[in-house]
C-alpha cells in the first residue's frame, strides 16, 4: 500500500505515482535530470504489479515467506 | 570453425596443442573483436601460461580433462582470480580484484579448458541488448548493425563469432537464451539451483541462474556435465539414449506466440513438425508470470543497489539507473504478490508436463533489432525493445525451469532461436529434443558471413 493515499500501487491514480517520486520522503532522491523515466518505468511496473493481483487466485496469501523457491 | 569436442579431441589425441588452440583463438579476438566488441578484457599473457602448464602435463603423461585446451571465456560478472569483476559497471572499476575464480571457471579450468577473457554485457545485468553506455555495444556477428543481445551479449557474440569455441553467461529472465537466439547459438539456462552461483555477481537472487553458450550440443553438454555437482545430472552418458526414444512435444501458443514476427512463427513450425510435435498447448497465466518476473526484478535489484544508486546514481548506466530506481518505490506487497504467484504458475506448467516431456516455444518475438533501436512494432503496436525481447523467456525463468536455447537452421538469414523447455531437474530431455533437431539439420549455429 501507499503509505500516504492508502490505496493499493497498481490502483493508484497518475497524479499519486508522481506525487510518489516527488515526494520529500521517497525511498530515494530522484533528479530532476531523470525524474520522468523514473515515473515512466514506474507507471510500467504498476501495469506488471495489476496483473499479477489479478492473476492471484483468491485467498492465496500474498505475505509467503521467502523461502528458497522449488522449481 | 572448431567445437569444443573437436579440439579437446585433437589436444587429448596429441593432433594439436593447447598453446596452438589458445594462439588461434587470441589471433581470431585480435582479428574480429574490433568488429563486435565482445571481449572487456583479454588475459593474453595468463592464457598463454595456461596453455603451456598444459601441454607440459599432457607431454609428462598426467591425466587430461574432457575439455583439454579448449579456450573459453566469461561474461564479465563472473570471478577471475586476480580481475576486477566489474559486472558491466563502471562503479566497480576499483573493487579490489577477485580472490579466486568462480567455481564454475574452475571447474572448466580443472577439466583442462583455458581461460582467454572476460566479455561484455548490460550493466549489472539489467537488460536484453548489451548496448552498455561504459563499454560500448555489442555486435551482433551476423549483422554488426545490430545487436547481439543481452545481457551475456558478448558471451553469444563470441561464440557466434568464432572468437571462442565455449562461454559462460549468466541468465534471470532471458539473458543466456535472448543473446543465443539472436546470434545463433545454442545456450542452456539450467533448472534454477541447478549450477553453482558463487563467484558471479549477482542481480536478482531469486531467478539468477548461470550457463554456457556453444555452437553445437555435443559442446554444450560436455561443458554442463563438467560443472554440475551430481553425477546423475550429466547428460553426456545417457544422451543418445534419451534422443532415441520418442519425445511428446507440446508447441506453447497463446502468450508465447503473441505478436511474434512471421519468420518466427515459419521457424517455430519448421521445429514442431521436425519433433512431431502438438500444436497451441498453453500454459495458463503466462502474461501474470512474465509480470511478476518484471516485479520482482525490479524489488530485487533496488534493494541490491539501494546504497550505490541513491549516492552514486550518475555512475549507472541510464537504463539501468532509471529501473533501478522505479523499483525502489515498489511496495512489499507487489512483491508479496509476485512470489506467491511463483507456485500458482509452476504448478499449472507442471500439470502441463504430465502429457508432454519437452515444450517449445520462440526465444525471442523477432530477429535481432538495429543497435539504437528504441522500438519494434508486436502485434501492430510500437513497443519498448529493450522491455520487450524477453517477453517469452520470462514466464519460465520465473519458475526455473531448464531450457535449451536452439538456433533455428537458416543460413544466410539473421538467426532466429526456440526455447526447449524441460521439466524441472531434466535438463537431458531439453538437450535429448536439441540433438535430435541438430541431426535432422533444423537446429544449426551458422557460421556468420562477412567476419575478417
Amino acid at each position: 500500500m501507499n503509505p500516504r493515499s492508502g490505496v493499493a500501487f497498481w490502483d493508484m491514480a497518475e497524479a499519486d505515482v508522481v506525487a510518489l517520486v516527488d515526494a520529500a520522503d521517497a525511498p530515494l532522491p530522484v533528479a530532476s535530470a531523470y525524474r520522468e523515466a523514473v515515473i515512466e518505468n514506474l507507471r510500467v511496473l504498476r501495469g506488471h504489479a495489476a496483473t499479477v493481483a489479478a492473476a492471484l487466485p483468491t485467498g492465496v496469501s500474498e505475505s509467503l515467506p521467502e523461502e528458497p523457491f522449488a522449481p | 570453425m572448431r567445437g569444443v569436442l573437436d579440439i579437446a579431441a585433437d589436444v587429448r589425441g596429441r593432433r594439436s596443442t593447447a598453446e596452438a588452440e589458445v594462439a588461434a583463438a587470441l589471433a581470431d579476438i585480435e582479428r574480429r573483436d574490433p568488429v563486435l566488441n565482445a571481449f572487456t578484457r583479454v588475459l593474453t599473457g595468463q592464457a598463454r601460461a595456461d596453455a603451456r602448464r598444459l601441454d607440459a602435463s599432457i607431454a609428462a603423461g598426467a591425466p587430461v580433462g574432457p575439455l583439454a585446451g579448449v579456450p573459453f571465456a566469461v561474461k564479465n560478472l563472473y570471478d577471475i582470480e586476480g580481475v576486477i569483476t566489474l559486472a558491466g559497471s563502471i562503479l566497480r572499476r576499483d573493487a579490489p580484484p577477485a580472490a579466486q575464480d568462480a567455481p564454475l571457471v574452475g571447474r572448466l579450468k580443472a577439466a583442462g579448458a583455458v581461460l582467454v577473457g572476460a566479455l561484455n554485457m548490460d550493466e549489472f545485468a539489467y537488460g536484453f541488448v548489451t548496448e552498455n553506455a561504459h563499454y560500448g555495444p555489442t555486435r551482433n556477428p551476423h549483422d554488426p548493425a545490430r545487436i547481439a543481445g543481452g545481457s551475456s551479449g558478448g558471451s553469444a557474440a563470441a561464440v557466434a563469432g568464432g572468437l571462442v569455441p565455449l562461454s559462460l553467461g549468466s541468465d534471470t529472465n532471458g539473458s543466456i537464451r535472448v543473446p543465443a537466439g539472436l546470434c545463433g547459438v545454442f545456450g542452456l539456462k539450467p533448472t534454477f539451483g541447478r549450477l553453482d552461483r558463487e563467484g558471479v555477481f549477482p542481480f536478482v537472487h531469486s531467478l539468477d541462474h548461470a550457463g554456457p553458450f556453444a555452437r553445437g550440443v555435443g559442446d554444450l553438454a560436455a561443458a554442463y556435465d563438467v560443472m554440475v555437482d551430481a553425477a546423475e545430472a550429466r547428460v553426456g552418458p545417457g544422451l543418445e539414449a534419451v534422443a532415441a526414444r520418442p519425445l511428446r512435444v507440446g508447441v506453447l501458443g497463446g502468450w508465447f506466440v503473441e505478436g511474434a514476427f512471421p519468420e518466427v512463427l515459419e521457424s517455430l513450425e519448421r521445429v514442431a513438425h521436425a519433433l512431431n510435435a502438438t500444436v497451441g498447448v498453453e500454459i495458463p497465466g503466462a502474461e501474470a508470470a512474465r509480470s511478476a518476473a518484471f516485479c520482482l526484478t525490479a524489488y530485487e535489484g533496488a534493494r541490491l543497489h539501494w546504497a550505490d544508486i541513491g549516492a552514486r546514481p550518475e555512475l549507472y548506466d541510464p537504463a539501468v539507473r532509471d529501473r533501478l530506481l522505479a523499483g525502489a518505490f515498489v511496495p512489499h506487497e507487489v512483491v508479496g504478490a509476485a512470489r506467491a504467484y511463483r507456485p500458482v504458475f509452476r504448478d499449472a506448467a507442471r500439470r502441463l508436463f504430465a502429457d508432454y516431456d519437452v515444450l517449445i516455444a520462440p526465444v525471442t518475438p523477432c530477429p535481432a533489432p538495429g543497435i539504437g533501436q528504441a522500438t519494434m512494432v508486436l502485434n501492430g503496436e510500437a513497443v519498448s525493445v529493450r522491455r520487450n525481447l524477453g517477453a517469452y523467456t520470462q514466464p519460465i525463468s520465473f519458475i526455473g525451469l531448464p531450457v535449451v536455447a536452439a538456433p533455428v537452421a537458416r543460413p544466410g538469414l539473421l538467426p532466429v532461436g526456440v526455447q526447449i523447455i524441460a521439466p524441472a531437474w531434466r535438463e537431458d530431455l531439453a538437450f535429448a529434443a536439441a540433438l535430435r533437431l541438430e541431426r535432422l539439420g533444423v537446429a544449426a549455429a551458422h557460421p556468420p558471413g562477412g567476419m575478417p
